[in-house]
């Protein structure tokens, strides 16, 4: 319990919330929310958000929502003798994002959400062009709706910010999540659809004009000639994505 | 809490505008040229002999050079710029200044004026008194003397030009929108000094009542402000605003364009200068006047 903050009643009464109740009609559908398996949410992004950022941007699609704000390339606190710069990335969901109320301090999960998006980035930006500095990224989910869709909608959300700093960057970097239900990837999973434990979890990071990977996460089983097929429809998405993300840079300018 | 309504504008037509003024907008990844007859320039790197665009922004060519301009970015020094700096750190002989660039530039204590004549050697006890010369904190002016092999940049101060800021406001406005000119020490006709730091880092302050000769190495390297009047504190929050609302609509910044906004700024209350139909009034005046003198 963190007493230098105003904490909530300790007996507290759970909101009765409404039941969405879906009709559905056949049971054979694989999926439960009326999306195909190869039908990711639609995607806004809007860059500079955050006036005191160097750079920064929103991302919304559907219930996942997540801010990112990029500050540098700034010099670094410590001074290490180092001919290319270094990255930090802080990733946080927002005590009220979750089902379950997080706490301030980050936990397990984000510290390695936090160390997984500093590694997708890592082949991207030209850090050689910034010796001794450091590129901070602080990213905060708003809203989650499934954990691996808001860690790849993270790393999205970031690289515009990135592009939107003036950061040298050799390309877009654009992720996609997929999961495996019954047998059949589906793309962007909702929360929902990762309740349930059993199916794998995959998410991907690709530079679609360098055709390049930069970080691949799987985690549960999965079967070779499946994770094959998750990242070819993973790059597909990808693909998708990115022609999302240069027409709202563009527009940006 | 007073509550403004803005004008309703029609939407942008960004795809119109490009076509009208034939913008080449690039993103990052993007292939430019595959052309091998081009050199890249900042913000491309090249690929199999393609050129291909590092940062989202405007190709710009000159010649062979193929270059991309982002519109926000940190401020890269140059020989010879001068800028505006806000001490962070003193060490070993030496201060770190942050000029809002990539790195934090450095000011060598063999590289500023001491009180106590130009020609004067550096002792021991000067390097123990650095902080009474510039505390962590304190803004400056300085010119870019050269690069470190880092890449980082050193500063000087060995004019009277340069050296600590006071009785005055900082104002941060992008860096591409200062441009280089002859001179970026003004006096405006409404009696305030201005600094037009290449950083983006502008001071607006109060005219000095005595020359720089003739101050004392005391008042040089003084912290406090003088006594400034009412009517030069309004001035100068008049002239800050008006290079805020110039930045607001993405203008170029010099001494000129700042006069004429400051004129057409002055029927309207200084603290209503940021809101955005003002800020469009006085910014289209200024603009129109510029044009009309470039017209003369």
């Amino acid at each position: 319990m963190d007493k230098r903050r105003i904490n909530g009643p300790e007996i507290s009464v759970k909101p009765i919330e409404k039941k969405i109740t879906q009709t559905n009609s056949n049971d054979n559908e694989i999926r439960k929310n009326n999306r195909s398996i190869e039908n990711i949410r639609p995607i806004f992004i809007k860059p500079n958000v955050i006036k005191k950022a160097n750079g920064s941007a929103y991302y919304e699609a559907e219930n996942i929502k997540v801010i990112c704000g990029v500050y540098g390339p700034r010099s670094s606190k410590r001074s290490m003798v180092s001919d290319e710069g270094n990255i930090y990335c802080e990733f946080k969901f927002a005590p009220f994002s979750c089902n379950k109320r997080c706490g301030y301090i980050r936990n397990a999960q984000e510290r390695e959400y936090s160390l997984i998006i500093q590694q997708a980035f890592l082949p991207a930006i030209r850090l050689n062009l910034y010796p001794k500095s450091t590129i901070d990224i602080y990213i905060t989910v708003l809203e989650n709706d499934g954990t691996t869709a808001c860690l790849a909608a993270a790393i999205t959300c970031a690289s515009i910010a990135l592009t939107d700093a003036g950061i040298q960057m050799y390309d877009l970097v654009a992720a996609a999540s997929a999961t495996c239900i019954k047998g059949n990837i589906c793309l962007d999973p909702d929360a929902s659809e990762e309740e349930n434990d059993t199916n794998s979890k995959f998410m991907l990071s690709y530079m679609p004009s360098l055709k390049q990977i930069t970080h691949v996460l799987c985690t549960g089983k999965m079967e070779a000639e499946q994770s094959i097929e998750a990242i070819n429809t993973c790059i597909d998405a990808c693909n998708s994505i990115k022609t999302v993300m240069d027409h709202c840079l563009i527009n940006s300018l | 809490m007073e509550i403004i309504f803005n004008t309703p504008t029609a939407p942008k037509d960004t795809e119109n505008v490009e076509n009208k003024q034939n913008f080449h907008i690039v993103t990052p990844g993007e292939q430019i040229t595959s052309d091998p007859a081009f050199m890249r320039g900042h913000g491309t790197y090249t690929q199999d002999d393609v050129v291909m665009s590092s940062v989202a922004g405007v190709v710009e060519r000159v010649n062979k050079l193929i270059s991309v301009k982002p519109l926000r970015t940190r401020y890269t020094a140059e020989i010879g710029d001068v800028v505006v700096g806000r001490i962070t750190e003193v060490a070993q002989k030496r201060w770190k200044v942050d000029i809002n660039g990539k790195q934090n530039a450095i000011l060598l204590l063999s590289s500023v004026n001491l009180p106590g004549g130009v020609q004067r050697r550096k002792t021991e006890l000067d390097e123990l008194n650095m902080k009474s010369f510039f505390a962590e904190g304190d803004l400056i002016g300085a010119e870019v003397q050269a690069f470190f092999h880092d890449g980082a940049s050193s500063l000087h101060t060995r004019n009277l030009k340069y050296g600590k800021l006071r009785n005055g406001s900082l104002v941060v406005v992008p860096p591409a929108l200062v441009r280089r000119c002859k001179s970026h020490f003004y006096t405006l006709p409404c009696g305030v000094d201005l600094i037009l730091g290449l950083n983006g880092y502008i001071f607006v302050s109060k005219h000095p009542e005595k020359k720089v000769e003739e101050l004392s190495p005391e008042e040089l390297y003084s912290d406090k402000n003088e006594e400034i009047t009412f009517y030069q504190r309004s001035t100068i929050a008049r002239v800050c605003n008006c290079i805020k609302a110039l930045a607001k609509r993405y203008m170029y910044i010099n001494d000129s364009i700042i006069i004429y906004a400051y004129e057409a700024s002055l029927p309207y209350k200084i603290s209503d200068l940021l809101h955005d139909d003002i800020c469009e009034v006085i910014v289209e005046k200024a603009k129109l006047q510029i044009e009309m003198q470039q017209a003369l």
